[in-house]
């Protein structure tokens, strides 16, 4: 998704909402998959006391990484140079696309494999490839169902979470050639992996993501479990991991803290089936591997939110999708209702950094502040908080931080009523005026009122307010003299 | 060439804004504790061995007299007719010299020319793992001239080969072993169980993309 067609974030979200939640199935498998990642979670951290002790030293590390950021990004360039691997640095999704763009036609290449990564999603790389004539195939069995469906992924960690068994297999049937319908899993997943395969076969360019990058050693860390990542990184001659600039850490023993949280939490695994650590292309003396490893390093906004000593905790993130996994809206409306490429409440954080609060600010809206995905998070991020924060500065021109948009999200009704409100709580005869006025013509209050009524019935102002009912029991009220 | 110098731009830049903008960051906090997460592991075989087949791989218990046997009675027993062996394999010649009924392919020449056979012929792949993690049921293995890693990777069952002395408590100490972890190999691996997915209704299935069947040599005496 590129800067230019951000804006579809906060056009049209109400409708989507609405739409996701009149769809029963929908809601049936999110329901479903959201319980059984919970539970999951859950089994993994038997012990709270563990648990909280081991997110304070993930958020340590994290932290302190951060804190070193841009001498960690330099070591990190110069590890990788030395290990063969070619470092690239993009501000924007515009120029991260172009580097890969360029590397595909220094090798004529027209066919790319792609292991799983949201930050190719986030820059929108398949579109521009696909404009430019060159096809990226999707391998990531989730993200190959959703491409097949040409849709997006509805979820960080498992991108088909919105489709059923059902559905997959009317979708395979229908859009691959001699596939039979069958509901069997096993018999689906060998149907992609005969298809993947040639394409891994055929590929000359691999991309993927990258989960930690190790300034000290120069190395990609990817972590997975079908093994298409390793295939993307291994088979195709051409090797291009796309990296957020805030996943670098500073050494390898950063990494088993955060490994141990970022599967714990995503699907309550105790370990992925791969761990996959890339130092460098080939060496003359091995018989395998790619030829070419490059690196691109993508800002994109990162460096604004690293600005902010609020928002900048947003920074921290494993991108292990638990805060979706326990946010009760994004169990109701599923992850495209969010119209962006991070979905729930890491979406609703990241997004409208990303993407600027007037093209993504209204996602922020999609929050009851329950706190769940807080309590979740393996690094602490209050995310609650920033949520509010972005309310804030999405009304505010004025405020703070560096989010592009600030101010957009003002609506002048809004603020008026929020200026009257302010003003019949400063003034005692208005209020006591207002409240008269309420209980007396409470009848004169429509039976339908919007959004509200749809669902729900009218709101009525009881007959007599808490002022006259305590009157009337005798109680004194606002009698600083008779308080304790 | 304009593309090199917009991309030092974008270095630049980057670099200045976070330079810039430092300050912000919350100082160098102390560890609180440095050990959470660590779980101590007494019976390394046994936890490697619960975890490994709870993932769904196999172990094969054995000894550095009786493994090559082993080996090839399971093929024979499993009906896999190939294996292939990196010719520069410590046990390369070993294996290569054994006359079992079962063919033996040698790993000999650059991926290129191998890649068909790899794709489309051999049945099982034979690899060296140089560590092991108890706790996880974790084979680290790592690339080099006598450790291609598409052998762990493209044929549909993979044997791999794990010494129980060199078996790690968990994945803090392997990582924390400077000797070990020095040089990185330019692929270091760490697998635990046969390649999966969950991604259709998060139902489990086997044999996504890499090998459907994960084989453990357990070499332990
Ligand atoms: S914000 Fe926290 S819970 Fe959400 S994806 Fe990031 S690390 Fe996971």
């Amino acid at each position: 998704m590129t800067t230019q067609d951000a804006g579809h974030i906060n056009l049209n979200f109400k409708n989507r909402v609405n739409e996701a939640l009149a769809d029963q199935e929908l809601r049936g498998n999110f329901r479903g998959a959201m319980d059984f990642l919970m539970q999951k979670r859950a089994a993994m951290f038997p012990d709270q006391e563990d648990l909280e002790a081991l997110r304070k030293r993930g958020e340590q590390v994290r932290n302190r990484c951060l804190q070193q950021l841009p001498d960690l990004l330099e070591q990190l360039e110069a590890q990788c140079v030395s290990n063969g691997i070619q470092v690239h640095w993009a501000e924007t999704a515009e120029q991260a696309n172009n580097i890969i763009l360029g590397i595909m036609r220094d090798h004529q290449a027209t066919r790319m494999v792609k292991g799983k990564s949201m930050a190719s999603e986030e820059i929108g790389l398949n579109h521009f490839l696909a404009d430019h004539g060159i096809e990226a195939l999707e391998s990531d069995m989730g993200e190959y169902i959703v491409q097949l469906d040409h849709s997006t992924p509805s979820h960080i960690i498992m991108p088909a979470i919105h489709k059923n068994k059902q559905q997959i297999a009317r979708l395979f049937h229908e859009k691959t050639p001699g596939v039979e319908y069958t509901e069997d899993v096993d018999k689906l997943i060998g149907t992609g992996r005969e298809v993947l395969r040639q394409k891994f076969f055929e590929a000359e360019v691999g991309l993927s993501g990258v989960n930690f990058a190790v300034a000290e050693t120069g190395t990609l860390c990817l972590v997975e479990n079908e093994g298409n990542g390793r295939m993307s990184t291994t088979v195709p001659p051409v090797h291009i991991a796309l990296c957020g600039i805030e996943k670098v850490v500073q050494s390898l023993a950063d990494i088993p803290p955060l490994y141990r949280l970022l599967t714990r939490s995503a699907t309550g695994q105790a370990i992925t089936t791969y761990f996959n650590m890339i130092s460098g292309p080939r060496k003359p003396d091995e018989l395998d591997g790619p030829q070419e490893v490059h690196l691109v390093l993508l800002d994109n906004g990162r460096s604004r939110m690293y600005a902010d000593k609020q928002l900048q905790q947003t920074l921290r993130c494993i991108r292990c999708g638990a805060c979706m996994n326990h946010c009760p809206v994004y169990t109701r409306i599923g992850g495209h209702a969010y119209g962006s490429t991070y979905p729930g409440p890491i979406g609703q954080v990241v997004s409208p950094q990303i993407w600027g609060l007037n093209n993504a600010g209204n996602i922020t809206q999609a929050c009851s502040l329950n706190g769940a995905c807080r309590d979740a998070c393996p690094v602490n991020i209050p995310l609650p908080d920033l949520i509010r924060r972005l309310r804030h500065d999405g009304n505010n021109s004025t405020a703070e931080g560096q989010t592009a948009g600030q101010g957009q999200l003002r609506k002048p009704a809004e603020a008026v009523i929020w200026k009257f409100w302010a003003l019949l709580n400063r003034s005692p005869l208005l209020y006591r005026l207002t409240l008269w006025s309420a209980t007396r013509f409470r009848k004169l209050i429509p039976s339908h009122i919007g959004p509200w009524t749809r669902y729900r019935s009218a709101p009525r102002p009881a007959s007599k307010s808490l002022h006259d009912l305590m009157k009337a029991s005798g109680t004194q009220t606002n009698h600083p003299t008779n308080q304790p | 060439m304009s593309g090199t110098k917009a991309m030092m731009n974008s270095r630049h830049n980057i670099l200045q804004r976070l330079r810039q903008y430092r300050t912000s960051m919350p100082a160098h906090e102390q560890m609180e504790n440095p050990t959470a997460g660590v779980v101590e592991v007494e019976n390394k075989v046994g936890a490697f061995t619960a975890a490994m087949e709870a993932a769904h791989g196999e172990v094969i218990p054995t000894t550095s007299e009786h493994w090559r046997r082993d080996l090839f009675e399971h093929l024979r027993a499993q009906a896999i007719h190939n294996l292939m062996i990196a010719d520069q394999s410590r046990f390369a010649d070993l294996l290569l010299q054994e006359n079992t009924g079962i063919e033996l392919l040698p790993y000999n020449q650059a991926f290129e020319s191998m890649k068909d056979d790899l794709f489309h012929r051999v049945a099982a792949g034979f690899s060296v793992a140089s560590a092991g993690i108890a706790e996880t049921g974790t084979l680290i293995v790592k690339s080099g001239p006598g450790e291609p890693r598409t052998l762990s990777l493209v044929p549909p069952v993979n044997y791999v080969w794990l010494d129980a002395n060199t078996l790690y408590q968990n994945q803090f100490e392997a990582f924390a072993d400077k000797e070990y972890m020095k040089p990185l190999p330019t692929n270091l691996l760490l697998i635990s169980g046969p390649s999966k997915t969950a991604d259709i209704q998060q139902t489990l299935a086997y044999g996504a993309h890499g090998p459907k069947r994960l084989i453990v040599l357990l070499i332990d005496g």
